[in-house]
Protein backbone atom coordinates (compact mmCIF):
# COMPACT_ATOMS: atom_id res chain seq x y z
CA UNK A 1 0.00 0.00 0.00
CA UNK A 2 0.95 3.34 -0.42
CA UNK A 3 1.31 5.63 3.03
CA UNK A 4 0.09 9.21 2.88
CA UNK A 5 0.76 11.34 5.88
CA UNK A 6 -1.63 14.59 6.21
CA UNK A 7 -2.83 17.16 8.81
CA UNK A 8 -6.10 16.59 10.26
CA UNK A 9 -8.50 18.65 12.53
CA UNK A 10 -8.00 16.84 15.71
CA UNK A 11 -4.25 16.51 15.19
CA UNK A 12 -4.17 20.12 15.21
CA UNK A 13 -6.23 20.94 17.78
CA UNK A 14 -5.10 18.15 20.16
CA UNK A 15 -1.94 19.26 19.44
CA UNK A 16 -1.93 22.29 20.89
CA UNK A 17 -3.38 21.44 24.04
CA UNK A 18 -0.50 18.54 25.13
CA UNK A 19 1.39 16.21 22.76
CA UNK A 20 1.63 14.16 25.79
CA UNK A 21 -2.26 13.42 26.30
CA UNK A 22 -4.39 10.95 25.80
CA UNK A 23 -6.73 12.56 22.71
CA UNK A 24 -3.51 13.56 20.99
CA UNK A 25 -2.29 10.13 20.55
CA UNK A 26 -5.89 9.20 19.77
CA UNK A 27 -5.74 11.66 16.75
CA UNK A 28 -2.46 10.90 15.22
CA UNK A 29 -2.22 6.99 16.66
CA UNK A 30 -4.49 6.10 13.76
CA UNK A 31 -4.05 4.93 10.24
CA UNK A 32 -7.24 5.22 7.91
CA UNK A 33 -7.89 2.89 5.26
CA UNK A 34 -11.17 2.12 2.54
CA UNK A 35 -13.62 -0.11 3.24
CA UNK A 36 -12.30 -2.93 0.80
CA UNK A 37 -9.21 -2.90 2.14
CA UNK A 38 -10.21 -3.30 5.59
CA UNK A 39 -12.40 -6.31 4.73
CA UNK A 40 -8.95 -8.13 2.29
CA UNK A 41 -6.99 -7.33 5.54
CA UNK A 42 -9.43 -8.63 7.92
CA UNK A 43 -9.90 -5.08 10.26
CA UNK A 44 -12.67 -3.56 11.71
CA UNK A 45 -12.62 0.31 13.09
CA UNK A 46 -10.74 0.39 16.02
CA UNK A 47 -8.49 -3.12 15.42
CA UNK A 48 -4.90 -2.56 16.21
CA UNK A 49 -2.67 -2.41 13.46
CA UNK A 50 1.00 -2.39 12.80
CA UNK A 51 2.56 -0.54 9.38
CA UNK A 52 5.94 -1.46 8.06
CA UNK A 53 8.33 0.41 5.88
CA UNK A 54 11.25 -0.17 5.24
CA UNK A 55 12.60 2.63 7.18
CA UNK A 56 10.38 0.80 10.84
CA UNK A 57 6.96 -0.18 12.21
CA UNK A 58 4.30 0.90 13.80
CA UNK A 59 1.07 -0.26 15.56
CA UNK A 60 -1.55 2.09 15.51
CA UNK A 61 -5.72 2.09 15.35
CA UNK A 62 -7.32 1.46 12.26
CA UNK A 63 -10.17 4.02 11.20
CA UNK A 64 -12.50 3.93 8.01
CA UNK A 65 -12.27 6.81 5.56
CA UNK A 66 -13.01 7.34 1.80
CA UNK A 67 -10.06 6.97 0.06
CA UNK A 68 -8.94 4.99 -2.91
CA UNK A 69 -8.32 1.51 -2.46
CA UNK A 70 -4.35 0.53 -1.22
CA UNK A 71 -3.98 4.24 -0.16
CA UNK A 72 -2.90 4.37 3.85
CA UNK A 73 -3.29 7.35 5.61
CA UNK A 74 -2.36 8.46 8.81
CA UNK A 75 -2.08 11.90 10.67
CA UNK A 76 1.60 13.39 10.67
CA UNK A 77 2.91 12.82 14.60
CA UNK A 78 5.20 10.83 15.98
CA UNK A 79 3.47 7.68 14.70
CA UNK A 80 3.76 7.97 11.03
CA UNK A 81 6.55 9.52 11.51
CA UNK A 82 8.74 6.05 12.40
CA UNK A 83 7.30 4.93 9.31
CA UNK A 84 8.89 7.91 6.97
CA UNK A 85 12.59 8.16 5.85
CA UNK A 86 14.86 10.51 5.89
CA UNK A 87 15.75 10.58 2.18
CA UNK A 88 14.69 14.08 0.02
CA UNK A 89 15.60 13.79 -3.05
CA UNK A 90 17.78 16.86 -3.25
CA UNK A 91 14.86 18.83 -2.14
CA UNK A 92 15.61 19.15 1.51
CA UNK A 93 11.81 17.75 2.09
CA UNK A 94 11.40 14.03 3.13
CA UNK A 95 8.78 11.76 1.20
CA UNK A 96 5.75 12.17 3.67
CA UNK A 97 3.34 11.36 0.84
CA UNK A 98 3.83 8.39 -1.33
CA UNK A 99 6.31 5.46 0.49
CA UNK A 100 5.43 2.02 -0.15
CA UNK A 101 3.84 0.31 3.10
CA UNK A 102 2.67 -3.04 4.34
CA UNK A 103 -0.18 -3.52 7.00
CA UNK A 104 -1.15 -6.42 9.10
CA UNK A 105 -3.61 -6.96 12.01
CA UNK A 106 -1.93 -7.27 15.41
CA UNK A 107 -2.38 -7.73 19.25
CA UNK A 108 0.60 -5.90 19.83
CA UNK A 109 0.11 -2.18 21.90
CA UNK A 110 0.49 1.12 20.68
CA UNK A 111 3.44 3.08 21.87
CA UNK A 112 2.67 6.35 23.88
CA UNK A 113 4.61 9.51 23.23
CA UNK A 114 7.18 8.55 25.68
CA UNK A 115 8.23 5.24 25.19
CA UNK A 116 8.41 6.32 21.23
CA UNK A 117 11.27 9.28 22.75
CA UNK A 118 12.55 6.82 24.56
CA UNK A 119 13.40 4.53 22.07
CA UNK A 120 14.91 7.48 19.76
CA UNK A 121 18.23 7.31 22.61
CA UNK B 1 -11.60 43.69 29.46
CA UNK B 2 -12.01 43.09 25.67
CA UNK B 3 -9.52 42.96 23.29
CA UNK B 4 -10.78 43.69 19.47
CA UNK B 5 -9.13 42.72 16.28
CA UNK B 6 -6.53 40.59 17.65
CA UNK B 7 -4.84 38.27 14.58
CA UNK B 8 -4.81 34.42 15.56
CA UNK B 9 -1.38 33.26 15.78
CA UNK B 10 -1.69 29.56 14.45
CA UNK B 11 -2.02 29.05 10.73
CA UNK B 12 -1.33 31.13 8.21
CA UNK B 13 -5.11 32.93 7.04
CA UNK B 14 -4.20 34.79 10.54
CA UNK B 15 -7.93 35.57 10.91
CA UNK B 16 -7.06 39.49 12.95
CA UNK B 17 -10.73 39.56 14.00
CA UNK B 18 -10.50 37.46 17.06
CA UNK B 19 -12.19 39.05 20.23
CA UNK B 20 -10.73 38.23 23.36
CA UNK B 21 -12.17 38.92 26.73
CA UNK B 22 -9.25 38.71 29.57
CA UNK B 23 -10.15 39.31 33.28
CA UNK B 24 -6.63 39.35 36.00
CA UNK B 25 -4.36 38.44 33.23
CA UNK B 26 -6.41 35.28 32.13
CA UNK B 27 -8.29 34.49 28.97
CA UNK B 28 -12.09 34.31 29.85
CA UNK B 29 -13.19 33.73 26.31
CA UNK B 30 -12.73 33.85 22.39
CA UNK B 31 -14.83 34.97 20.23
CA UNK B 32 -14.58 34.83 15.91
CA UNK B 33 -12.21 32.29 16.24
CA UNK B 34 -12.04 28.52 15.07
CA UNK B 35 -11.81 25.30 17.38
CA UNK B 36 -8.33 25.43 16.61
CA UNK B 37 -7.94 29.25 17.50
CA UNK B 38 -9.79 29.21 20.92
CA UNK B 39 -7.95 25.78 22.17
CA UNK B 40 -4.88 27.99 21.12
CA UNK B 41 -5.71 30.92 22.98
CA UNK B 42 -8.15 29.38 25.75
CA UNK B 43 -5.14 26.49 26.61
CA UNK B 44 -2.48 28.26 25.78
CA UNK B 45 -0.70 27.77 29.30
CA UNK B 46 -1.97 24.17 29.57
CA UNK B 47 1.14 22.32 29.48
CA UNK B 48 3.68 25.31 29.87
CA UNK B 49 7.23 25.18 31.07
CA UNK B 50 6.99 26.65 34.30
CA UNK B 51 10.60 27.24 34.43
CA UNK B 52 14.10 27.67 32.47
CA UNK B 53 15.45 23.51 32.90
CA UNK B 54 18.73 22.24 32.36
CA UNK B 55 19.66 18.49 32.08
CA UNK B 56 21.22 17.31 35.22
CA UNK B 57 22.14 13.71 35.38
CA UNK B 58 20.32 12.93 33.50
CA UNK B 59 16.73 15.14 34.51
CA UNK B 60 15.70 18.38 33.47
CA UNK B 61 15.83 20.73 36.88
CA UNK B 62 14.36 24.19 37.19
CA UNK B 63 17.34 26.82 37.38
CA UNK B 64 17.58 30.35 36.48
CA UNK B 65 17.27 31.92 33.51
CA UNK B 66 20.45 33.42 33.43
CA UNK B 67 22.06 30.15 34.10
CA UNK B 68 20.18 28.48 31.15
CA UNK B 69 21.28 31.68 28.99
CA UNK B 70 24.88 31.02 30.13
CA UNK B 71 24.57 27.12 29.27
CA UNK B 72 22.91 27.53 25.68
CA UNK B 73 25.67 30.06 24.84
CA UNK B 74 28.17 27.32 26.19
CA UNK B 75 26.45 24.50 24.08
CA UNK B 76 26.81 26.87 20.78
CA UNK B 77 30.39 28.23 21.60
CA UNK B 78 31.61 24.57 21.87
CA UNK B 79 29.69 23.29 19.10
CA UNK B 80 32.09 23.05 15.45
CA UNK B 81 28.70 22.50 13.24
CA UNK B 82 25.60 23.55 14.96
CA UNK B 83 21.53 23.76 13.42
CA UNK B 84 19.14 26.63 14.39
CA UNK B 85 15.52 25.31 13.28
CA UNK B 86 12.22 26.52 13.52
CA UNK B 87 10.79 30.02 14.07
CA UNK B 88 7.94 29.69 11.38
CA UNK B 89 5.62 30.15 14.73
CA UNK B 90 7.29 33.41 16.45
CA UNK B 91 7.33 36.92 15.41
CA UNK B 92 9.53 38.44 12.52
CA UNK B 93 12.14 40.21 15.23
CA UNK B 94 13.06 36.64 16.79
CA UNK B 95 13.45 35.53 13.40
CA UNK B 96 15.79 38.41 12.73
CA UNK B 97 18.20 37.78 15.67
CA UNK B 98 18.19 34.20 14.88
CA UNK B 99 19.27 34.59 11.69
CA UNK B 100 21.94 37.31 13.68
CA UNK B 101 23.19 34.20 15.94
CA UNK B 102 23.33 32.34 12.98
CA UNK B 103 25.49 34.58 11.03
CA UNK B 104 27.59 34.85 14.40
CA UNK B 105 28.64 31.43 15.31
CA UNK B 106 28.73 30.03 11.82
CA UNK B 107 25.58 28.14 12.13
CA UNK B 108 22.95 26.22 9.48
CA UNK B 109 19.37 28.29 10.12
CA UNK B 110 16.00 26.45 8.78
CA UNK B 111 12.41 27.07 9.13
CA UNK B 112 9.26 24.90 8.55
CA UNK B 113 9.41 25.05 4.72
CA UNK B 114 11.91 22.58 4.61
CA UNK B 115 9.06 20.13 5.75
CA UNK B 116 6.02 21.66 3.95
CA UNK B 117 6.24 24.55 1.64
CA UNK B 118 9.95 24.56 0.43
CA UNK B 119 9.16 22.96 -2.79
CA UNK B 120 6.94 25.78 -3.08
CA UNK B 121 9.23 28.42 -2.38
CA UNK B 122 11.58 26.31 -4.50
CA UNK B 123 8.81 26.94 -7.55
CA UNK B 124 8.73 30.62 -6.98
CA UNK B 125 12.63 31.40 -7.26
CA UNK B 126 11.97 29.72 -10.66
CA UNK B 127 9.29 31.05 -12.15
CA UNK B 128 8.10 33.69 -10.07
CA UNK B 129 4.44 33.93 -9.07
CA UNK B 130 1.76 35.50 -10.02
CA UNK B 131 -0.21 37.14 -6.71
CA UNK B 132 -2.97 38.42 -5.22
CA UNK B 133 -4.10 39.66 -1.60
CA UNK B 134 -6.39 37.24 0.25
CA UNK B 135 -8.71 41.09 0.35
CA UNK B 136 -8.37 41.06 -3.55
CA UNK B 137 -9.58 37.73 -3.85
CA UNK B 138 -12.55 37.63 -1.68
CA UNK B 139 -13.68 40.90 -3.43
CA UNK B 140 -13.39 39.52 -6.72
CA UNK B 141 -12.55 35.69 -7.08
CA UNK B 142 -15.32 33.88 -9.23
CA UNK B 143 -13.38 30.85 -9.82
CA UNK B 144 -11.00 29.26 -6.79
CA UNK B 145 -9.35 26.22 -7.19
CA UNK B 146 -8.04 24.10 -3.89
CA UNK B 147 -5.16 21.49 -5.18
CA UNK B 148 -3.81 19.20 -2.67
CA UNK B 149 -5.10 21.38 0.18
CA UNK B 150 -8.16 20.88 3.05
CA UNK B 151 -8.86 24.09 4.32
CA UNK B 152 -11.78 23.37 5.95
CA UNK B 153 -9.43 21.08 8.40
CA UNK B 154 -6.04 22.77 7.89
CA UNK B 155 -7.36 26.66 7.92
CA UNK B 156 -10.57 25.89 9.27
CA UNK B 157 -12.05 29.86 8.41
CA UNK B 158 -10.35 30.23 5.68
CA UNK B 159 -12.92 28.93 3.53
CA UNK B 160 -15.92 31.31 4.38
CA UNK B 161 -13.75 34.53 5.53
CA UNK B 162 -11.09 34.61 2.38
CA UNK B 163 -11.82 32.65 -0.80
CA UNK B 164 -15.13 30.03 -0.96
CA UNK B 165 -18.03 31.64 0.33
CA UNK B 166 -16.66 34.65 1.80
CA UNK B 167 -18.92 37.84 1.09
CA UNK B 168 -16.98 40.00 -1.14
CA UNK B 169 -17.77 43.70 -2.81
CA UNK B 170 -18.00 42.03 -6.42
CA UNK B 171 -18.44 38.40 -5.71
CA UNK B 172 -20.04 35.79 -3.14
CA UNK B 173 -20.66 32.04 -2.95
CA UNK B 174 -23.39 32.64 -5.44
CA UNK B 175 -21.21 34.08 -8.22
CA UNK B 176 -18.17 31.80 -7.20
CA UNK B 177 -17.05 28.48 -8.99
CA UNK B 178 -15.00 25.86 -6.70
CA UNK B 179 -13.24 23.31 -7.76
CA UNK B 180 -11.63 20.59 -5.14
CA UNK B 181 -8.57 18.66 -7.18
CA UNK B 182 -7.63 15.59 -4.54
CA UNK B 183 -6.92 12.22 -4.19
CA UNK B 184 -9.18 11.86 -1.78
CA UNK B 185 -13.05 13.65 -1.05
CA UNK B 186 -11.78 16.02 1.67
CA UNK B 187 -14.19 18.22 3.72
CA UNK B 188 -13.17 21.01 1.42
CA UNK B 189 -14.40 19.11 -1.65
CA UNK B 190 -17.63 18.40 -0.36
CA UNK B 191 -18.59 22.30 -0.10
CA UNK B 192 -17.14 22.60 -3.78
CA UNK B 193 -19.12 22.75 -6.63
CA UNK B 194 -17.18 20.35 -8.34
CA UNK B 195 -14.58 17.65 -6.81
CA UNK B 196 -12.28 16.27 -9.45
CA UNK B 197 -10.18 13.16 -8.01
CA UNK B 198 -6.77 12.31 -9.25
CA UNK B 199 -4.78 9.24 -8.74
CA UNK B 200 -1.76 9.86 -6.18
CA UNK B 201 1.36 11.12 -7.28
CA UNK B 202 -0.42 12.10 -10.62
CA UNK B 203 -0.63 15.84 -9.80
CA UNK B 204 2.85 17.08 -12.39
CA UNK B 205 1.11 14.62 -15.35
CA UNK B 206 -2.34 16.37 -15.00
CA UNK B 207 -1.18 19.84 -14.76
CA UNK B 208 0.64 19.32 -18.10
CA UNK B 209 -2.26 18.43 -19.84
CA UNK B 210 -4.25 21.23 -18.44
CA UNK B 211 -1.64 23.97 -19.92
CA UNK B 212 -1.18 21.86 -23.43
CA UNK B 213 -5.31 21.98 -23.54
CA UNK B 214 -5.72 25.71 -22.52
CA UNK B 215 -2.94 26.12 -24.98
CA UNK B 216 -5.49 24.75 -27.80
CA UNK B 217 -3.99 20.75 -27.92
CA UNK B 218 -6.47 18.02 -27.57
CA UNK B 219 -7.02 16.34 -23.94
CA UNK B 220 -6.11 13.03 -25.21
CA UNK B 221 -8.12 9.70 -24.59
CA UNK B 222 -6.41 8.05 -22.00
CA UNK B 223 -6.29 10.80 -19.77
CA UNK B 224 -8.38 9.11 -17.25
CA UNK B 225 -5.62 5.79 -17.56
CA UNK B 226 -2.94 8.54 -16.75
CA UNK B 227 -4.57 10.53 -13.93
CA UNK B 228 -7.62 9.22 -13.05
CA UNK B 229 -9.59 12.14 -13.89
CA UNK B 230 -12.63 11.94 -16.65
CA UNK B 231 -11.87 13.83 -19.86
CA UNK B 232 -15.34 15.88 -20.16
CA UNK B 233 -13.89 16.83 -16.38
CA UNK B 234 -11.04 18.35 -17.72
CA UNK B 235 -12.47 19.68 -20.64
CA UNK B 236 -15.15 21.89 -18.42
CA UNK B 237 -12.24 22.62 -16.04
CA UNK B 238 -10.24 24.47 -18.56
CA UNK B 239 -13.17 25.97 -20.44
CA UNK B 240 -14.13 27.49 -16.89
CA UNK B 241 -10.74 28.87 -16.92
CA UNK B 242 -10.27 30.06 -19.72
CA UNK B 243 -13.63 32.00 -19.11
CA UNK B 244 -13.30 32.88 -15.39
CA UNK B 245 -13.30 36.67 -14.39
CA UNK B 246 -10.78 36.27 -12.04
CA UNK B 247 -9.50 32.75 -10.88
CA UNK B 248 -7.35 31.96 -7.92
CA UNK B 249 -5.44 28.45 -7.31
CA UNK B 250 -4.36 27.69 -3.69
CA UNK B 251 -2.56 24.46 -2.91
CA UNK B 252 -1.33 22.67 -0.11
CA UNK B 253 0.83 19.71 0.67
CA UNK B 254 -0.96 17.35 -1.20
CA UNK B 255 0.67 19.27 -4.19
CA UNK B 256 4.24 19.71 -2.68
CA UNK B 257 4.81 16.60 -0.80
CA UNK B 258 3.77 14.38 -3.45
CA UNK B 259 6.25 13.32 -6.01
CA UNK B 260 7.67 15.48 -7.96
CA UNK B 261 7.30 17.92 -5.34
CA UNK B 262 8.61 21.34 -6.26
CA UNK B 263 8.26 20.45 -10.10
CA UNK B 264 4.95 20.12 -9.43
CA UNK B 265 4.77 23.46 -7.79
CA UNK B 266 6.31 24.79 -10.36
CA UNK B 267 3.92 23.54 -13.13
CA UNK B 268 1.08 24.83 -11.30
CA UNK B 269 2.91 28.37 -11.01
CA UNK B 270 3.53 28.10 -14.95
CA UNK B 271 -0.07 27.14 -15.70
CA UNK B 272 -1.22 30.34 -14.02
CA UNK B 273 1.10 32.50 -15.75
CA UNK B 274 -0.63 30.47 -19.09
CA UNK B 275 -3.87 31.23 -17.94
CA UNK B 276 -2.82 34.88 -17.75
CA UNK B 277 -2.83 35.36 -21.47
CA UNK B 278 -6.68 34.66 -21.25
CA UNK B 279 -8.31 36.51 -18.02
CA UNK B 280 -6.77 37.18 -14.56
CA UNK B 281 -5.76 34.42 -12.63
CA UNK B 282 -3.37 33.98 -9.23
CA UNK B 283 -1.91 30.90 -7.26
CA UNK B 284 -1.41 31.10 -3.28
CA UNK B 285 0.56 28.59 -1.08
CA UNK B 286 -1.65 27.73 2.09
CA UNK B 287 0.56 27.76 4.43
CA UNK B 288 -0.01 25.91 7.90
CA UNK B 289 1.93 27.90 10.18
CA UNK B 290 1.25 31.22 10.93
CA UNK B 291 4.59 33.53 10.06
CA UNK B 292 6.48 30.93 7.39
CA UNK B 293 6.01 34.03 5.36
CA UNK B 294 7.63 36.23 7.60
CA UNK B 295 10.86 34.37 7.87
CA UNK B 296 10.94 33.94 3.83
CA UNK B 297 11.05 38.06 4.05
CA UNK B 298 12.90 39.04 7.02
CA UNK B 299 15.83 36.26 5.81
CA UNK B 300 14.93 37.44 2.33
CA UNK B 301 16.39 40.84 3.45
CA UNK B 302 18.86 39.68 5.93
CA UNK B 303 20.57 36.94 3.64
CA UNK B 304 19.10 36.70 0.51
CA UNK B 305 17.48 33.18 0.99
CA UNK B 306 14.22 32.40 2.80
CA UNK B 307 15.41 29.07 4.47
CA UNK B 308 18.16 25.93 4.82
CA UNK B 309 20.37 29.05 5.04
CA UNK B 310 24.58 27.89 5.63
CA UNK B 311 27.03 30.29 6.87
CA UNK B 312 29.50 27.72 7.75
CA UNK B 313 31.85 29.74 5.15
CA UNK B 314 30.92 33.29 6.60
CA UNK B 315 28.58 34.45 4.28
CA UNK B 316 25.02 32.46 2.95
CA UNK B 317 24.77 29.90 1.48
CA UNK B 318 21.42 28.40 0.40
CA UNK B 319 20.44 24.57 -0.73
CA UNK B 320 17.45 22.92 0.64
CA UNK B 321 18.76 19.53 -0.22
CA UNK B 322 22.19 19.98 1.68
CA UNK B 323 21.08 22.19 4.78
CA UNK B 324 17.40 21.29 5.28
CA UNK B 325 17.21 20.47 9.02
CA UNK B 326 16.19 16.96 8.13
CA UNK B 327 19.42 16.26 5.65
CA UNK B 328 21.28 17.83 8.46
CA UNK B 329 20.33 15.59 11.02
CA UNK B 330 20.12 12.40 8.80
CA UNK B 331 23.55 12.95 7.60
CA UNK B 332 24.37 13.46 11.54
CA UNK B 333 26.46 16.56 10.62
CA UNK B 334 25.38 19.00 13.56
CA UNK B 335 26.69 18.69 16.64
CA UNK B 336 24.46 20.59 18.17
CA UNK B 337 20.88 22.46 17.78
CA UNK B 338 18.59 25.59 18.92
CA UNK B 339 15.28 24.73 18.35
CA UNK B 340 13.14 27.86 18.85
CA UNK B 341 9.44 27.54 18.46
CA UNK B 342 8.55 24.12 16.99
CA UNK B 343 8.62 20.40 18.00
CA UNK B 344 10.88 18.25 15.09
CA UNK B 345 10.71 15.15 17.56
CA UNK B 346 7.04 15.10 16.61
CA UNK B 347 7.12 16.28 13.37
CA UNK B 348 10.44 14.95 11.70
CA UNK B 349 11.19 11.07 10.53
CA UNK B 350 12.39 9.00 13.22
CA UNK B 351 15.96 8.84 11.50
CA UNK B 352 16.39 12.79 11.97
CA UNK B 353 15.09 12.78 15.31
CA UNK B 354 16.99 9.77 16.11
CA UNK B 355 20.39 12.40 15.53
CA UNK B 356 18.54 14.99 17.60
CA UNK B 357 18.26 13.14 20.99
CA UNK B 358 21.90 12.07 20.54
CA UNK B 359 23.78 16.07 20.63
CA UNK B 360 23.23 18.73 23.11
CA UNK B 361 19.42 20.27 22.16
CA UNK B 362 18.35 23.84 23.41
CA UNK B 363 14.75 24.58 23.23
CA UNK B 364 13.13 27.70 23.70
CA UNK B 365 9.50 26.84 23.67
CA UNK B 366 6.31 28.18 25.94
CA UNK B 367 4.91 24.88 26.01
CA UNK B 368 6.63 21.27 26.86
CA UNK B 369 7.31 19.63 23.87
CA UNK B 370 8.22 16.61 22.63
CA UNK B 371 11.84 18.23 21.72
CA UNK B 372 11.56 19.50 25.39
CA UNK B 373 12.04 16.46 26.67
CA UNK B 374 15.15 15.15 24.98
CA UNK B 375 16.81 18.83 25.83
CA UNK B 376 19.72 19.73 27.50
CA UNK B 377 18.17 23.34 28.38
CA UNK B 378 14.50 24.63 27.96
CA UNK B 379 14.23 28.05 27.94
CA UNK B 380 10.41 29.10 28.26
CA UNK B 381 9.54 32.20 26.84
CA UNK B 382 6.11 34.17 26.17
CA UNK B 383 4.32 33.23 23.20
CA UNK B 384 4.00 35.54 20.33
CA UNK B 385 0.84 36.89 19.62
CA UNK B 386 -0.90 35.89 23.25
CA UNK B 387 1.86 36.97 25.85
CA UNK B 388 4.43 39.04 23.25
CA UNK B 389 3.37 41.21 20.47
CA UNK B 390 5.16 41.23 17.04
CA UNK B 391 5.20 41.32 13.49
CA UNK B 392 3.53 38.38 11.16
CA UNK B 393 3.35 37.96 7.48
CA UNK B 394 -0.43 36.51 5.98
CA UNK B 395 0.30 33.63 3.45
CA UNK B 396 -0.47 36.44 0.62
CA UNK B 397 2.84 38.34 2.60
CA UNK B 398 0.98 40.80 4.28
CA UNK B 399 2.42 42.06 7.59
CA UNK B 400 0.09 42.25 10.69
CA UNK B 401 0.83 43.22 14.09
CA UNK B 402 0.81 40.84 16.76
CA UNK B 403 -1.00 41.48 19.76
CA UNK B 404 0.03 40.66 23.66
CA UNK B 405 -3.56 40.18 25.30
CA UNK B 406 -1.99 38.68 28.73
CA UNK B 407 1.27 39.13 30.64
CA UNK B 408 3.96 36.87 31.03
CA UNK B 409 6.69 35.89 33.63
CA UNK B 410 8.88 35.02 30.99
CA UNK B 411 10.89 37.17 27.98
CA UNK B 412 9.64 36.81 23.98
CA UNK B 413 11.59 35.35 22.48
CA UNK B 414 13.01 37.92 20.66
CA UNK B 415 14.80 39.15 23.96
CA UNK B 416 15.98 35.32 24.82
CA UNK B 417 18.04 35.25 21.57
CA UNK B 418 19.48 38.87 21.87
CA UNK B 419 20.15 37.75 25.85
CA UNK B 420 22.13 34.33 24.01
CA UNK B 421 24.03 36.53 21.54
CA UNK B 422 25.32 38.46 23.89
CA UNK B 423 26.69 35.99 26.33
CA UNK B 424 28.17 34.25 23.15
CA UNK B 425 30.21 37.46 22.85
CA UNK B 426 31.66 37.83 26.25
CA UNK B 427 32.38 34.09 26.27
CA UNK B 428 34.14 35.08 22.62
CA UNK B 429 36.33 37.71 24.50
CA UNK B 430 37.13 35.50 27.14
CA UNK B 431 39.06 32.64 25.04
S1 LIG C 1 -8.43 29.83 10.40
FE1 LIG C 1 -6.34 29.80 11.19
S2 LIG C 1 -5.86 31.93 11.73
FE2 LIG C 1 -8.11 31.78 11.43
S3 LIG C 1 -8.90 31.47 13.48
FE3 LIG C 1 -8.62 29.41 12.60
S4 LIG C 1 -6.52 28.79 13.18
FE4 LIG C 1 -6.72 30.98 13.56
Amino acid sequence: MKLITARTLKQGMTMEESKLSQSYQDACAIAFLNENDMAKFNLKEGDLLKAKTSYGEVVVKCGKVVIDEGNLLIPMGPWANILIGGNTGGTGMPDFKGIEVEILKTDENILNVKEIIQKLK
Amino acid sequence: MEIKNVPCPFCGSLCDDIIVNVENNEIKSVKNGCGISITKFMKHHVNAVKSPMLKKEGNLVDVSIDEAIDKAAEILKNANYPLIFGLSTTECEAQSKALELAELIGATIDQLPSVCHGPSIMALQSVGQTTATLGEIKNRADMVIFWGCNPIEAHPRFFNRYSGAAKGMWSDRSKRYIVTIDMRETSTAKKSDKFIKISHGKDYELISIIRAAIKGQGIPDNVEEITGVKKEDLENLTNRMKNAKYGVVFYGMGLTQSFGKELNTDNAISLVKDLNEWTKFSIIPMLGHYNVAGAVHVWGWQSGYPFSINFALQYPRYNPGEFSATQMLVRKECDAALIVATDPVAHFPNEAARHLAGIPVITIDPKFSLTALISEVVIPCATAGIEAEGTAYRMDGIPLRLKKVVNSEFPPDREILERIIERLKEKMKEQ
